[in-house]
């Protein structure tokens, strides 16, 4: 791990030049995501939204990656912007150590195939008009598998997300099934190219509560079963904890601390994610009307954020110099980064 | 197991009928593709529920009916006309040729009946509306088969792919809008026939496939071009209102959530445009081409009516009530009975457009299937609640 002392305000600060395990097991590497949205106005642009703003981070091979954040933060437009649904503004994305950030043609339907995506709303993620069978069977046609294979795979792929027997369901239109056979389904579409990155964008947060875990155990399950790394995009901290194996949490495009899971639940370092992690809410029932304590202000406009961090509106701990300069990514200690100046090295 | 509607409808004299037609084209496709009705069996289905639910509305079926007499009309009327539109048998009668309905005339040793009357030649006005059904057939699914198409696609690739091919795609749309149909039809009135009368009168295989299609006779083929020409403006000014209604779904449809999964699966463009986004903005337009069928019967009879279409001898339902105008009110029959014929197509071309618009709304058709649903909904109750 590379770390470099530089002067910055006045202050001799430890950066860590590069916060990403550099060992050969990552699968996916982003440096210095950026994806800004112009804003237009008549034929000129006169600005932009800055979703993703500077973002770097690793996943290892078979790792679930949790991505935490509050709605508008960010965290949807990363997803997308890893799989390339987006284009990124500026900065690299390094798959297998290949620059994906600006391919195009062949080499990005390759990308496609080694990449998958569970989004968020079961019922709008399939095609209306198609049954089952041709929803799972499309991938496969595209990228040239036979039809015999096809046929094959389909149906382990149903028997694999547990929707059996899997006769039944080939035939089936999407308004035919629950929200959970449709997003299981959709499991099913993400996995059957046997990718290496599956993105989840929110896979069970317009589930039923009483389906979710069932859902999440069988994501985990497949994951293990095909050794995939899985980016766990949530704004749900709970779910986050158990199922993911490294959290990152987001704020205002900025990814603020990101550690493994259980640290960042347990010694939480940003204020920000201490304040999230302290409103979670409480299971017991004698807590319920006790008061919960939040940051003043709102997440700021991303068209134009507060130069410096870009909590320092809100923030409690506020200093001089969180007004004026980004804080850069700071190890805190094993693999716990944040990006905050209270950590600084004095 | 089996699909929800096989147990679960109450089938009318009517479905009975459809899920025979239904099988029987099935059964004809797996005579050249071996397979297909077994693999395609949801699909079948789900057909037969469309019209099972088409078939539960008493004005689809009333405009059903009149558009299937319209269609047997426009193909076999002409064979069956009692005389030809050629025939011009002055038969004098009170010092002219129009003859009342009903009325039967003996002439130079010859009995003649004519239930509609005849026109100011004397030609059998029955006659001429089962050779104008022909002319208005026509013209209505020529401008549909090319104009519809054209509009589809250039709306998908507008509303698809946005920024600047959707302005400029867009702008030339606006540009043909507000073209004027009739000013143009003028123009073109104006040029065109010149231009084709030659082509189609020296081409012998283009003037009897023309003849074949107008019902007429291979004779008459320099007027052919008048008709041509009216379709031509027709289409130039048909096309950007599909492509306005194509576009704005699109725009729609193209944020769902499964064409962005679509795009991460890596599926071209192209399929992406015609299997996920078509079939979901495709209903609007098949409402919007069931009237304007309609709509296209009528302005080809107003520009007939105006003189620019089919000139003497051939006819079409317009240029009857345009000849017939002048006699209005004493000689009644002339604008009644073609009048009625129009009025009769379009309105049955619009009570289809109408249903169809309920049946192919997934929303409506499933309160349609609901109705239907209910009586049985207790013995499967599972399937009942699978659906949503």
């Amino acid at each position: 791990m590379l770390a470099l002392h530089r002067k910055i305000g006045g202050m001799v600060v430890k950066i860590s030049k590069t916060f990403i395990n550099d060992d050969r097991e990552n699968l996916l590497e982003v440096k210095g995501l950026r994806i800004w949205y112009p804003i237009r106005k008549f034929l000129s642009i006169v600005g932009y939204v800055k979703a993703v703003d500077g973002v770097s981070f690793s996943v290892k091979k078979g790792e679930i990656f949790g991505v935490v954040g509050e709605s508008g933060c960010g965290k949807t437009t990363l997803g997308k912007g890893i799989l390339r649904l987006l284009k990124p503004t500026s900065g690299h994305i390094y798959f297998e150590g290949k620059d994906v950030a600006r391919i195009k043609g062949k080499k990005l339907k390759w990308y496609r195939r080694v990449t998958g995506i569970v989004q968020q709303d079961p019922y709008g993620a399939m095609p209306p008009f198609m049954p089952v069978k041709t929803i799972l069977e499309e991938p496969l046609k595209i990228h040239g598998v036979s039809k015999e294979e096809r046929k094959e795979r389909v149906i382990k792929a149903l028997e694999e997300v547990k929707l059996t027997p899997p006769e039944d369901f080939l035939n089936k239109y999407p308004h035919m099934l629950s929200g959970g056979q449709l997003q299981r389904v959709a499991i099913a579409r993400a996995f059957i190219l046997k990718p290496k990155l599956v993105v989840a964008d929110e896979p069970v947060s317009m589930l039923d509560a009483s389906v979710r875990v069932e859902t999440l155990m069988l994501f985990k399950e497949l994951q293990k079963k095909h050794k995939v790394s899985v980016i766990y995009i949530t704004h749900d901290f709970s779910t986050s904890k158990y199922f993911s194996d490294r959290i990152s949490v987001m704020y205002a495009g900025h990814i603020v601390e990101l550690g493994p899971a259980r640290k960042v639940m347990s010694d939480s370092k940003h204020p920000y994610t201490s304040h999230l992690i302290k409103v979670i809410p409480d299971p017991d029932p004698k807590n319920r009307f006790v008061f919960k304590e939040t940051l003043p202000g709102e997440p700021p406009s991303l068209a134009n954020p507060p130069p410096g961090c870009r909590l320092s509106p809100r923030c409690p701990y506020v200093m001089n110099i969180c007004k004026e300069k980004e804080p850069p990514m700071i190890r805190v200690s094993q693999e716990q980064y944040v990006k905050c100046w209270l950590y600084a090295r004095k | 197991m089996t699909l929800v509607s096989e147990e679960v409808y109450e089938k009318k004299i009517l479905d009975k009928v459809i899920d025979r037609l239904v099988d029987g084209v099935a059964k004809v496709i797996d005579k050249f593709k071996p397979g297909w009705s077994v693999k395609n069996r949801s699909k079948i289905d789900e057909w037969k529920l469309m019209f099972y639910a088409f078939n539960r509305s008493p004005p689809g079926l009333i405009g059903a009916a009149l558009i299937l007499g319209f269609i047997a009309i426009g193909i076999f009327g002409p064979y069956f006309a009692p005389y030809s539109y050629r025939l011009f048998l002055f038969i004098e009668h009170e010092e002219t040729y129009l003859v009342p309905p009903g009325s039967t005339i003996v002439s130079k040793g010859e009995t003649f009946y004519f239930p509609l009357g005849t026109d100011k030649y004397g030609r059998d006005l029955l006659s001429l509306i089962l050779y104008g059904a022909r002319v208005s057939l026509v013209v209505s699914m020529i401008v549909i088969a090319l104009g519809v198409p054209l509009g589809i696609v250039l709306g998908l690739v507008a509303g698809y792919f946005g920024g600047k091919i959707d302005e400029i795609i867009m702008r030339i749309t606006d540009t043909f809008l507000a073209f004027p149909a009739l000013i143009l039809a003028i123009a073109f009135a104006a040029v065109l026939p010149e231009r084709l009368r030659p082509m189609i009168i020296y081409n012998e295989q283009l003037k009897t496939l023309l003849s074949i299609f107008f019902a007429a006779d291979p004779r008459d083929a320099a007027n052919f071009a008048p008709i041509l020409s009216v379709i031509l403006a027709i289409i130039i000014v048909w096309w950007p209102g599909y492509t306005r209604i194509i576009r704005g779904s699109v725009l729609s449809v193209r944020e769902n959530l499964y064409v962005e999964a679509a795009r991460a699966l890596g599926v071209s463009t192209w399929k992406i445009l015609t299997k996920h986004i078509l079939p979901n903005v495709i209903s609007p337009v098949l409402v919007l081409i069931t009237l304007d069928v309609g709509a296209v019967i009528l302005v080809e009879a107003g520009l007939s009516f105006l003189g620019l279409g089919a000139q003497d001898p051939m006819i079409d339902w317009g240029k009857i009530v345009f000849d017939g105008a002048q006699y209005f009110p004493d000689r009644w029959w002339l604008v009644l009975f073609p009048g009625l014929a129009t009025f009769l197509a379009v309105l049955g071309w619009n009570l289809v457009g109408d249903t169809l618009r309920d049946v192919l709304d997934p929303k409506t058709r499933r309160s349609i299937e609901f109705k239907v649903k209910k009586k049985k909904l207790a013995a499967t109750s599972e399937d009942g609640g699978a659906s949503q």
